[in-house]
């Protein structure tokens, strides 16, 4: 009985873990005692998920500290994780929740101007460039063509908070438009909604850019 | 596709979300509409645009420092684990456990070989001091002290006289000597097992107290065994040793002394009773005061017991052969290895054990003549309770079927006197009685 026991909790610990596996299976892997396969989940989404808060607040050590807050969250419910939905929903969904908590937090402060997601969706609302701080470049655009890069971030800190987290789900991080529904409760057509207004308004952006050169 | 359904659909399909007959179509839409070409190709520029921003890495210390709070985290898992299910599974797979394991076993089995190989040395012995008593000789295994001359020449004297003695005769005798000189000593082989068992009072425990050689039983009608236990019967017989009584097989009792004595150790006497012997079978059992002073319960007080048939007596003397066998192998203690004390007491019990076992099954063959002598050996040892009242009654009873019931009626005294023996003894009694008036 000892040695099927020893035998079973040996075979239930594979060594090797292979690319190839689903983020769902590296997360149940890693809920498991699998460090490697935390590893793995780190490698494909650590940087998509940096460059998402990057984009969205403007603030790249801002980002850096909520990124590494995200993935605390993410070893933290990983045993709680049951794979009703992708794990990219479920990373995405920590992301928002994030932003959220630091919005709220900033729109509590009473010397900042917080952006804040009940500015509803009119496309008309003031855009978060004017109300959330740390939006300046941090050097950035001297790799990407020098103001042109500067006028795209200056664009996407300008929209709206909720088209700016559909494009940059979209856009940064690949969500499909149905995920994208998903992490944010909403339907379907409204996320396509708020992405055309986003685009829209970039569009407009480069059209600006492009008439001042 | 309608070009209104085309516009709402641009955006799947500049990001890939529309089905490949979906796309045929808005691709066919798409190069006749310069339009919506043309905004197709501003949301591609501005994707190429936004895709062109610099890469954003995750720090390196970052990296590391999320790679610890996981090991941490799967430990913390391993931890809580360890304290249900792991624990037991680790301990019981430790080397320290095995190792326990294996020292129990081996010493588990070879002390039950060593019981075993010594409970096959005791039954060995015991058969042959079965055998031996069978013959009549002494059991080997019981170390005989040294004899004084007198005892010899009163021993040599005692068997050349009759077969057997019976303990009637035996305590008339036993009288007689206490009368004699008292210079000669009974040298007991062992020292005495117990004190004489009173009504209502514990008997000691065996091995744990032994009543000293001048012991005494107090004045009254005393079995053979019990005398020649005293030393009264043939030590202090003083020159009538061939009066000298003795235990029928076996008791291990020695005489000594100036007055030459008489042995009590092997061989058979047969002395004539002496008329005044057993007030207590003269004025009738009924009759005869107990030790305590209390009247022997008669069939009048209806204190019979009620004997079932014969084929249940003898089941009932199945069970207890089969009793005294068990008992006797779990009383074999280990061999000769301890002291010779020890070795003696161990042997004593033994041979009673044995000497009990081997009357039974005379009786029950029907060989009354060697069973009754094997019944004197057995009462001469350390029997006691149940039993001993078990042996007395068969004893009298195998007694009186020889047509010996002096023999029977000592017995039946003896067992009188022992708690919840009387009315059980009182019941042959009366038989013997009216067997006596017929």
């Amino acid at each position: 009985m000892f040695l099927s026991l020893l035998l079973k909790r040996r075979a239930s610990k594979p060594v090797s873990i292979h690319e190839g596996l689903s983020d769902e299976e590296l997360y149940h892997r890693f809920a498991q005692g699998e460090e490697r396969a935390f590893r793995l989940l780190l490698d494909r989404h650590g940087d998509k998920v940096l460059g998402y808060l990057t984009r969205f607040f403007g603030d790249r050590e801002l980002a850096t500290d909520l990124t590494q807050d995200v993935f605390m969250r993410v070893i933290s419910a990983a045993r709680r994780f049951r794979g009703d939905s992708s794990f990219t929903t479920f990373l995405f969904r920590i992301v928002r929740n994030l932003c959220v908590d630091v919005m709220r937090a900033r729109a509590a402060r009473p010397d900042t101007h917080a952006a804040s997601l009940d500015q509803g969706h009119d496309p008309d609302d003031r855009p978060l460039s004017e109300t959330v701080p740390g939006r300046e470049p941090d050097g950035e655009h001297r790799i990407l063509s020098g103001e042109l890069s500067q006028a795209i971030k200056e664009g996407l800190a300008g929209l709206p908070v909720e088209q700016r987290e559909v494009f940059l789900m979209r856009e940064v991080e690949g969500l499909k438009f149905g995920q994208i529904a998903e992490v944010l409760s909403v339907n379907e057509n409204t996320v396509k909604s708020r992405m055309h207004y986003a685009v829209v308004s970039l569009r407009r952006t480069l059209t600006a850019f492009k008439e001042e050169r | 596709m309608t070009r209104e359904e085309a516009s709402k659909r641009v955006l799947d399909y500049v990001y890939g979300e529309m089905s490949e007959d979906s796309r045929r179509e808005f691709e066919d839409l798409l190069r006749d509409d310069a339009e919506l070409r043309a905004e197709v190709e501003s949301i591609t520029e501005v994707r190429r645009v936004t895709a062109d921003l610099e890469p954003v890495h995750l720090p390196q210390d970052v990296r590391k420092a999320l790679i610890r709070a996981a090991r941490r985290k799967i430990a913390v898992h391993e931890g809580q684990e360890l304290d249900i299910r792991t624990m037991i599974e680790r301990f019981f797979l430790s080397p320290a456990f095995s190792g326990a394991l294996v020292v129990l076993v081996s010493l588990g089995v070879g002390l039950h070989l060593i019981l075993e190989t010594g409970l096959d040395d005791r039954i060995t012995r015991l058969e042959k001091n079965e055998r031996a008593a069978a013959r009549g000789d002494v059991a080997p295994a019981t170390p005989t002290p040294k004899k004084t001359k007198p005892a010899e020449e009163a021993e040599a004297k005692t068997e050349a006289t009759a077969a057997t003695v019976s303990t009637a005769d035996l305590a008339t005798d036993g009288s007689r000597a206490q009368d004699g000189p008292a210079e000669a000593r009974a040298v007991f082989h062992k020292p005495l097992a117990k004190a004489p068992s009173k009504a209502g009072k514990a008997r000691p425990k065996r091995h744990r107290s032994r009543k000293p050689s001048s012991y005494r039983r107090p004045a009254g009608p005393v079995a053979v065994v019990d005398m020649a236990r005293q030393g009264v019967a043939s030590g202090e017989a003083g020159g009538d040793s061939h009066k000298a009584p003795e235990s029928v097989y076996n008791l291990g009792i020695k005489t000594s002394g100036k007055g030459g004595g008489g042995t009590v150790g092997s061989g058979r006497a047969a002395v004539p009773p002496a008329p005044d012997s057993t007030p207590a079978v003269a004025s009738g059992f009924a009759e005869a005061p107990t030790p305590s002073g209390d009247r022997r319960p008669s069939a009048a007080d209806g204190g019979l017991l009620t004997r079932g048939p014969v084929s249940g007596r003898k089941a009932a003397e199945h069970t207890r052969e089969r009793k005294a066998r068990k008992l006797s192998l779990e009383t074999a203690a280990p061999p000769a290895a301890e002291s010779m004390d020890e070795d003696r007491s161990d042997g004593d019990e033994l041979r009673t054990r044995a000497a009990l076992l081997e009357a039974r099954k005379r009786r029950a063959r029907g060989d009354l003549a060697l069973a009754l002598t094997a019944y004197q050996r057995a009462l001469a040892g350390d029997l006691e309770g149940q039993d001993l009242r078990d042996a007395l009654y068969e004893a009298a009873d195998t007694a009186r079927k020889l047509g010996r019931t002096d023999t029977a009626r000592q017995f039946l005294e003896r067992l009188s006197r022992l708690p919840g023996g009387a009315a059980r003894g009182a019941e042959m009694m009366m038989e013997l009685d009216a067997e006596a008036e017929k």
